[in-house]
């Protein structure tokens, strides 16, 4: 059953659902002249878990499984690859600033397929660029290191 | 007639045809490069037009969205690659031509139907939604929010396999739009207590995380393999040619320039539904797959023309009809416009500008289009190895750039994990999009609707039009419902082509 992804994207709409109405509560479903600000996300969460629970069924009857739906190794390991890129990138770049973040990030997912120091000029130059044209020529106050890059 | 051109002259000044050229050239590549389409594109670079006149800004991504459809037929026909979705059709003769050493005429005819189905669909614009435009002012809450209920009904119930995902996917974008400051009641709402929230959750990052990394992530999954674009010859129609393809184009035209109008029936529908008619009214359907010239020009002038009047329901109404122009919608707010019937009062200078703009873009697409339709086919083998960190790039720049925050950069990856889990599990995007994007519309229409009647649902039958949009949105729920149970696919099949 765990492995029934249909099961899991209809647990994880009623969580939504139900994640709203509880913090609906916390504001007045009336107002002095008709409904107050919870009443509408009151409403739409109610449907959310009923809709969930349908999905449920469904999820049930006709389940999807992740093997089924998921890709197979390589590129399993692709999109994997793509969010840790990203999660570094994120983590870096209040410190070393967006060219170096942005190499780190570009490297990453470059070497996968080309030898090192392809990979490594490519992360450069397209950091170098991007900064440039978005940087300087467009004037987004893009995130930099303590050398102004 | 004055007004448009008026219209005419603020959308020739240089800066104004800079910005439409540079519009319709990132359509172009953004429609030929697989990984990235009009959404995505169009939403990477709003935050960079915030400095922009407001009207420059529109001109430029409004030619990213119909530039797109121009572009994604280049390498749907060369290289049997769609690269842009509305193109899909497009490969089945398309590419046959080419084989047959046809492929400058498919390109040809191709670039002829977008233009004349773009610029009816202009017409069209120009023709009707000054009219409609009028008509909806008589519009009060009630007919609005009933309005709202009818498109967004009509969008689950063509979009997607299942109404109870197509109907979850809209609640969530809805629930999604009520994050932040309520502006009714002052109320800081579902905020858990973090700052970044207090301005609700912005679409650029959203958009660009579930159409842009979703996609990008999904192409990652594919080995997207493109072969070397053929020669391109004689690039118009033998003589004998010329008269069924024009008919098609006609059939093209007309079916797409319906379609835009209608909320979720998108240039995708438009090119398939445009297809299977002229398949059907052939004195032989058996050419078709095997290099039907008819093939070729009615899909591309159908989602061409589909885009343009798609245009509408946005300009008169207020309400976007599919993701890319739930995209424009956000950045006309941005630049302090509200789209809908109070634009032509309010603006109409700049409304006749935008019209005039679509006109000279496509003209712009259309030489473009034939002379260097080999050198943009090439833009579509560079290696998605190659392409796509780069992509990744731009994407995080196009999120950051909106409050220069990395929060909105976290947002944008949260939101591609869902929109490939949405993908893979059969969830519409456009649903929760265009939910999200009118969410507030819906919530403060419904809320002075209920205060105008005591809390009383009955309102919403009280008028003659209120009660029409409410009775189509019933009938669109139930057959659906119906036709869910039936286990009917309301997209055409395959077989059917």
């Amino acid at each position: 059953m765990h492995k029934n992804a249909a099961l899991w994207s209809a647990l994880f709409v009623g969580a939504i659902g139900v994640f709203f109405l509880i913090y609906s509560l916390e504001y007045p479903l009336k107002s002095s002249v008709g409904p107050g600000a919870g009443m509408i996300p009151f409403a739409v969460s109610l449907m959310v878990i009923g809709l969930s629970v349908i999905l449920l069924f469904q999820a049930l009857r006709r389940p999807i499984y992740f093997r089924d739906i998921l890709p197979k190794s390589e590129g399993l390991r692709k999109i994997i690859l793509v969010f840790v890129a990203a999660a570094i990138f994120l983590a870096v770049i209040p410190y070393t600033g967006f060219v170096i973040a942005s190499t780190i990030l570009l490297f990453i997912l470059y070497v996968q397929h080309y030898r090192w120091y392809v990979s490594a000029g490519l992360a450069l130059g397209i950091s170098l660029l991007a900064f440039w044209v978005f940087g300087n020529l467009l004037n987004i106050p893009l995130p930099t290191n303590g050398w102004g890059w | 007639m004055q007004l448009f051109f008026q219209g005419i002259e603020n959308a020739t000044t240089w800066t104004n045809l800079v910005y439409c050229l540079i519009g319709v050239t990132i359509g172009m590549l953004v429609g030929v490069m697989p990984g990235i389409g009009p959404v995505s594109g169009t939403a990477a670079l709003i935050p960079l037009t915030f400095g922009m006149d407001p009207l420059s800004a529109i001109i430029m991504l409004a030619g990213i969205y119909y530039g797109a459809m121009y572009g994604g037929t280049i390498t749907s026909v060369l290289i049997n690659i769609p690269g842009e979705s509305a193109s899909v059709i497009t490969c089945i003769d398309g590419y046959q031509m080419t084989l047959q050493g046809r492929g400058g005429t498919a390109l040809g005819v191709a670039a002829i139907g977008s233009f004349i189905g773009g610029v009816v669909a202009i017409a069209g614009l120009a023709t009707l939604a000054p009219a409609l435009a009028k008509f909806a002012l008589r519009f009060g809450p009630v007919e609005y929010f009933t309005i709202l209920l009818m498109g967004l009904m009509m969008l689950m119930g063509l979009m997607g396999r299942s109404i109870v995902r197509g109907l979850a996917a809209a609640l969530i974008g809805l629930l999604l739009s009520l994050v932040g400051m309520d502006f009714v009641s002052g109320e800081s709402r579902f905020t858990l207590g973090l700052l970044q929230l207090e301005r609700g959750i912005d679409f650029v990052p959203m958009a660009l995380g579930l159409f842009g990394i979703s996609e990008l992530l999904l192409s990652l999954e594919e080995k997207i393999n493109a072969a070397k674009p053929a020669q391109l010859n004689r690039l118009l129609p033998e003589r004998h040619e010329w008269k069924p393809t024009m008919k098609a184009i006609g059939r093209g035209t007309g079916i797409g320039f319906l379609i835009g109008l209608i909320p979720g029936a998108n240039a995708v529908i438009a090119s398939l539904i445009s297809y299977t008619v002229e398949k059907k009214t052939a004195k032989d359907p058996s050419r078709f797959g095997k290099g039907a010239i008819e093939g070729v020009a009615a899909p591309e002038t159908a989602n061409n023309a589909c885009s343009g009047s798609a245009m509408i329901p946005l300009f008169t109404l207020g309400i976007p009809s599919s993701p890319t122009i739930a995209i424009l919608f956000g950045a006309f707010v941005m630049h302090g416009l509200t789209p809908g019937p109070t634009l032509f009062q309010r603006n109409p200078d700049f409304v006749w500008a935008i019209i005039a703009s679509m006109l000279i873009g496509n003209i712009m697409l259309l030489i473009l289009n034939l002379p260097l339709a080999r050198l943009w086919a090439r833009v579509a083998m560079i290696p998605y190895q190659l392409l796509f960190p780069f992509i990744m790039v731009i994407s995080i720049i196009g999120a950051y750039s909106l409050n220069n925050s990395l929060w909105d950069v976290g947002v944008m990856l949260v939101f591609g994990v869902v929109g490939y889990a949405m993908k893979k599990l059969d969830f519409p995007l456009a649903a929760m999009i265009l939910t999200f994007v009118l969410g507030r519309s819906i919530e403060s229409s419904l809320l002075q609707s209920l205060i105008l009647s005591d809390g009383s649902l009955a309102i919403f039958f009280s008028s003659p039009l209120s009660s029409t949009f409410m009775t189509i949105s019933i009938l669109i729920l139930v057959f659906s419902v119906v036709g869910g149970l039936r286990k009917k696919k309301i997209a055409l099949s395959d077989s059917e082509i």
